[in-house]
């Protein structure tokens, strides 16, 4: 019985598979693809010489993502009536 | 109107914030479904949406395999029969003649390539070992070979594996055109070597260097890729790591094909029997479970566990895993804008500076002049940590507006 459970779930996860990427073939291409930094790669090394850009950028994920669980749980809170 | 702006502006925020947190690990993808749940209001809905996404994470990483079904032991030695039996089928399907006949016929065998493969300009990469015993360099060699060497039952059956994916790749040099001359195709030239061993060979031999493990590595190749590269050896002796890397380091066609790194998967000829080697499907079947168990243990670095497939005894997410959401837009929006930051990130280098001051008849006679900047990495690396320090800051002033407690 959890065997045939199993595989139900695992056929409705690839219909829903297929039909989100028969819906997503609908949306435009990503036009970011054509986005490249060739024309300063030559000096990027001599920018992130004067600018911590590698660190930076890895701050500001965690922020990102650290701001992202606050905000869930914020909701969590309001949901359970904890917070206003 | 308003509301419809609030609504579009929370369904972009949120989709931003969904597909940046994607990259990285599930908690943060809840945390950015929360995110647009308290955006747009819709509570109770969203955060639905966020168990959900929860509890489909977990259920795929915590549900075990029920008991009684089959251990990963069994379904390893299933894979493997499945791979055999493949390979036999696939080895006894081809349209090659089946080699029946006793090993001193075989210069007779060869021979029926004579007519069809031309003797120069073909066989170009004969190399010849330290042992003064030749070495084919890959299938571009089949016979007849250039100094009329013969192939000898009991030879080692050597695999080049990591040989591309080309359909062409048995020939060293595209300009080479003996697959269409002959009309050959790996299939073919496959089936040729592997009746050479499957049909002729010895027995299975279960050491952990042994045939059965090279066999099913060649299998897992043949099966994988389109290209692979196989040598005969005519030697009755193991050969050594050496002489297969002096035959591979000879390399009369630079930058082709051949010049992926070669890690040859050596099948020695040996007396050592275990078993005897299974003749039909039938026998493949036959085997006992001990056998069976000694087999999948050899062979499990071939057969990986991950390599199941869909399996009924486990909830697969992996579908929806592996849907491009970031090849489309709006969902590009986040990756695009992270990978243009990231493309920032470089090695940091102190600046040189080229001043060319030839022709110049006012400075310094008109020479070349070079300004590093390498001299003050010190003081660079203390500048960047201070300007780490102030983005810092700066972040924790900024989430006092983002966060309101």
């Amino acid at each position: 019985m959890l065997d045939f459970l199993i595989r139900f779930v695992n056929l409705i996860i690839d219909n829903v598979a297929i039909a989100a990427t028969w819906l997503l073939d609908f949306l435009p291409e990503s036009p970011f693809s054509y986005l490249e930094n060739s024309p300063v790669a030559e000096y990027l090394p001599v920018i992130n010489w004067f600018i911590p850009v590698e660190a930076i950028v890895n701050v500001l994920t965690v922020w990102i993502t650290a701001v992202a669980g606050y905000y869930l749980l914020a909701i969590v809170m309001r949901w359970v009536k904890a917070i206003n | 109107m308003g509301r419809l702006k609030k609504v579009l502006a929370s369904f972009l925020v949120l989709v931003v914030v969904f597909s940046l947190t994607m990259m990285y690990r599930p908690a943060p993808r809840v945390a950015a479904i929360g995110y647009g749940a308290a955006l747009l209001k819709y509570d109770a809905m969203v955060i639905a949406s966020a168990c959900a996404a929860a509890f489909g994470i977990s259920v795929g990483e915590l549900v075990q395999v029920p008991e009684g079904q089959p251990t990963w032991l069994e379904q390893t030695w299933d894979k493997f029969t499945q791979k055999t039996k493949d390979f036999l089928d696939w080895v006894s399907g081809s349209d090659m003649p089946e080699v029946t006949i006793p090993a001193e016929e075989w210069n007779d065998i060869i021979q029926t390539f004579d007519e069809e493969v031309p003797n120069e300009g073909v066989n170009n990469v004969s190399i010849p070992d330290p042992l003064d015993r030749w070495c084919a360099g890959d299938v571009s060699e089949l016979p007849p070979f250039p100094n009329g060497q013969a192939i000898h039952m009991g030879g080692n059956f050597v695999v080049f594996k990591n040989y591309g994916g080309n359909t062409h790749a048995f020939t060293t040099d595209a300009t080479h055109l003996i697959y269409s001359y002959m009309n050959i195709q790996l299939k073919t030239a496959g089936s040729f070597y592997g009746k050479l061993y499957i049909w002729n060979g010895t027995q299975w031999n279960f050491s952990s260097n042994g045939y059965v493990f090279n066999v099913t590595e060649a299998v897992g190749h043949y099966s994988n890729t389109e290209g692979i590269r196989l040598t005969l050896h005519d030697d009755t002796t193991p050969i050594s790591q050496q002489t297969i890397d002096s035959s591979v380091t000879v390399d009369h066609n630079p930058a082709l094909y051949d010049d992926v790194a070669q890690q040859p998967i050596i099948i020695p000829y040996t007396s050592e029997v275990v078993i005897t080697r299974p003749q039909t499907l039938e026998e493949i079947n036959a085997m006992t479970p001990a056998q069976a168990a000694e087999m999948a243990r050899v062979v499990n670095n071939v057969v990986e566990p991950t390599d199941w497939g869909t399996s009924a005894n486990h909830i697969d997410f992996t579908p929806l895993m592996n849907i491009d959401y970031f090849d489309k837009f709006p969902f590009c929006l986040a990756t695009g804008i992270y990978d243009a930051v990231v493309g920032l990130v470089a090695t940091p280098a102190a600046p040189v500076f080229n001043i060319d001051l030839a022709g110049s008849p006012y400075l310094l006679g008109g020479i070349d002049m070079e300004i590093s900047l390498e001299q003050f990495s010190t003081l660079a690396a203390i500048a960047r940590w201070f300007e780490l320090l102030i983005f810092i800051v700066a972040l924790v002033m900024i989430t006092k507006k983002v966060v309101i407690v």
